[in-house]
């Protein structure tokens, strides 16, 4: 089990800030890294994998920092962001090469690279050279490259990046069972569904900085000021709502149409629970009940998209 | 699941450097870039041979053209064509990303260094055969036409020879430009130095009269191609320089080799703190 740690970090490109002050655990398990464009997801990565020097405190991996860490190469595995490839070769040279690095046999390098070329769904094309891949198959040879020594530590920048819906379902399954298979798994993407249904734990940035870190529905729940919003349609909405307003717990409700309710509260399981007892006792025609902001993107918008 | 463990240097140091060079070369050697910078390079090589030609009054054939031809590549051709591939070394791999997967693994950087350093020497070496035979027929051409002039073939251990000091030579001036690159965030700081190096250095203190001129390269290639000894009865004169005095060729062996490895161990240095981010 390897623990990744952020030390009060800080990196700057010349007078740009990349990140500021940011410290966090990552776990064995999956932990998403999420932020707009600019908030540091790269720099957080690229210090990870060792391709940065932090300016300001460390990164460790093992208790050893990652910069310039000749152990490091053993127990990581990397998917960089971008699309380059030794196009020259076959998937299955490119991933043999790099196994030698670690010191594998010519047999087992060879077997190696089979299998995670398998694993990825490239075992059809692993004799064709990467100048003819597509996008989406040179994503999973990047994965492919990053798992085929089978690094306890894996490092994605983007891995979902230009791979068509099956290839997006297969990599989010791949990356969850490496998690529950005990790796240490960061993972950096823009697409916050597809993070949720990687790992309910993520760490938001935002500016450089780092604004929360932890369990979704535990960072959710630790925002009193941003009430959630319980989304009710029912049959005729103006009376329930006049009675929502006076129970504990709603912040205010809004009527919207001829038959949505808009329910803010601090209390949504209250809330739901309320409204469930009225439609059983006939007092209110509810026809559905949806709860909106407990989710990843809700949770974004509070605390990074603000 | 348990940590890997590490393995003793050496055992990855073959390995990443063969790739190193492999990917370097590939990188380097892409047929129309080479075909450009080759006809660009043969008239330059063209021109030089025309001035040398007419300081010494004499038709390149008369001499033997493979030696003729084999000093003008060495002079002024072969600076240029190290300080072309040399400054493409390892930026725009940085700026594709391809060197990444390396930099992330148990890889010596040493390794990569000394590996995309060969592999562009190579590339030169490359350059300056495809130079060679242009020049060769272009020599032969003019040989045909006069009758009187029958061009003679060249020796094999000759052009051993002659091979064997390009290859050092691209060596050395890649190794030196490389470090110009890798020591100069600009490019073109770079290049300006690397062709001020080029031209000044090699292209004129070289053919000085005096020992300044045993400290460039240039100078020590001639030590080492004038050494063979079929071609100690050549002319004794290019230009400035007497052929005969160049310094002997165990100390232009010693310079050269010597400057190669400190380049390299100066490249290696920079290499091994420089940040990709």
């Amino acid at each position: 089990m390897i623990r990744l740690e952020y030390l009060d970090v800080a990196k700057f490109y010349g007078d740009v800030l990349g990140v500021m002050g940011v410290s966090l655990a990552v776990e064995p398990g999956v932990t998403g890294l999420l932020g707009p464009n600019g908030a540091g997801k790269s720099t957080l990565i690229r210090l990870a994998a060792g391709l940065l020097c932090p300016d300001q405190g460390d990164v460790r991996v093992e208790g050893r920092s990652t910069w310039a860490s000749g152990r490091l190469g053993f127990l990581l595995g990397y998917v960089p962001d971008g699309d380059a490839l030794p196009d020259f070769l076959t998937g299955r040279a490119f991933l043999l090469q790099l196994l030698r690095f670690h010191g594998y046999a010519a047999r087992e390098a060879a077997r190696r690279a089979e299998a995670a070329l398998e694993r990825v769904g490239l075992g059809g094309v692993l004799r064709r050279r990467l100048g003819g891949y597509s996008k989406g198959m040179r994503q999973r040879l990047k994965l492919a490259q990053a798992l085929a020594h089978d690094p306890p530590l894996l490092i994605l920048d983007e891995p979902l990046t230009g791979l068509d819906p099956i290839g997006r379902r297969d990599v989010i399954r791949l990356v969850r069972d490496l998690g529950a298979a005990g790796r240490t798994v960061l993972v950096s993407s823009h697409i916050l569904h597809e993070v949720e249904a990687m790992t309910d734990r993520v760490a938001l940035l935002r500016h450089g900085r780092l604004v929360a870190a932890g369990r979704i529905a535990e960072l959710r729940s630790g925002l009193p000021s941003t009430p959630y919003r319980v989304r009710a349609t029912v049959r005729d909405p103006r009376p329930l709502a006049a009675r929502l307003v006076v129970e504990a717990g709603v912040a205010g409700v809004r009527v919207e149409g001829t038959d949505t309710l808009l329910i803010e509260t601090a209390e949504p399981d209250t809330v739901l629970a309320w409204l469930s007892a009225a439609a059983a006792r006939g007092e209110a025609a509810v026809r559905t009940l949806d709860l909106e902001d407990r989710d990843l993107e809700a949770l974004f918008r509070y605390t990074v998209d603000r | 699941m348990s940590a890997p463990r590490p393995l003793a240097p050496l055992r990855t140091f073959a390995p990443a450097l063969l790739f190193s060079f492999r990917a370097g070369f590939r990188r380097q050697v892409r047929w129309r870039r080479v075909a450009g910078a080759a006809a660009a390079l043969l008239l330059l090589t063209i021109v030089q041979m025309a001035i040398v030609l007419a300081d010494r009054g004499r038709h390149p054939a008369a001499d033997g053209y493979v030696l003729f031809t084999g000093i003008v590549l060495l002079n002024l051709i072969l600076p240029f064509a190290s300080l072309i591939t040399a400054l493409g070394l390892l930026g725009g791999e940085l700026e594709e990303g391809t060197l990444v997967y390396l930099l992330v693994r148990p890889c010596p950087r040493l390794a990569i260094v000394l590996g995309r350093t060969l592999a562009a020497a190579a590339a030169t070496g490359l350059l300056l055969v495809l130079l060679f035979l242009g020049c060769l027929a272009a020599v032969r051409a003019l040989g045909a036409l006069d009758a009187r002039i029958a061009p003679p073939m060249p020796a094999l251990d000759l052009v051993l020879h002659l091979a064997a000091v390009g290859a050092l030579g691209a060596v050395v001036f890649t190794a030196l430009y490389a470090a110009f690159a890798l020591f100069l965030k600009r490019p073109l700081i770079a290049l300006l130095l690397g062709a001020g190096h080029a031209l000044a250095w090699e292209g004129i203190v070289a053919f000085l009269p005096g020992s300044i001129g045993s400290y460039t390269f240039t100078q020590n290639l001639h030590a080492l191609f004038f050494h063979h000894p079929a071609i100690g009865a050549w002319p004794r004169r290019i230009l400035f320089q007497d052929l005969h005095a160049v310094p002997p060729a165990a100390d232009a062996l010693v310079f050269l080799a010597g400057t190669a490895v400190v380049s390299l161990l100066a490249a290696w240095f920079k290499f091994r703190g420089r940040q990709f981010g």
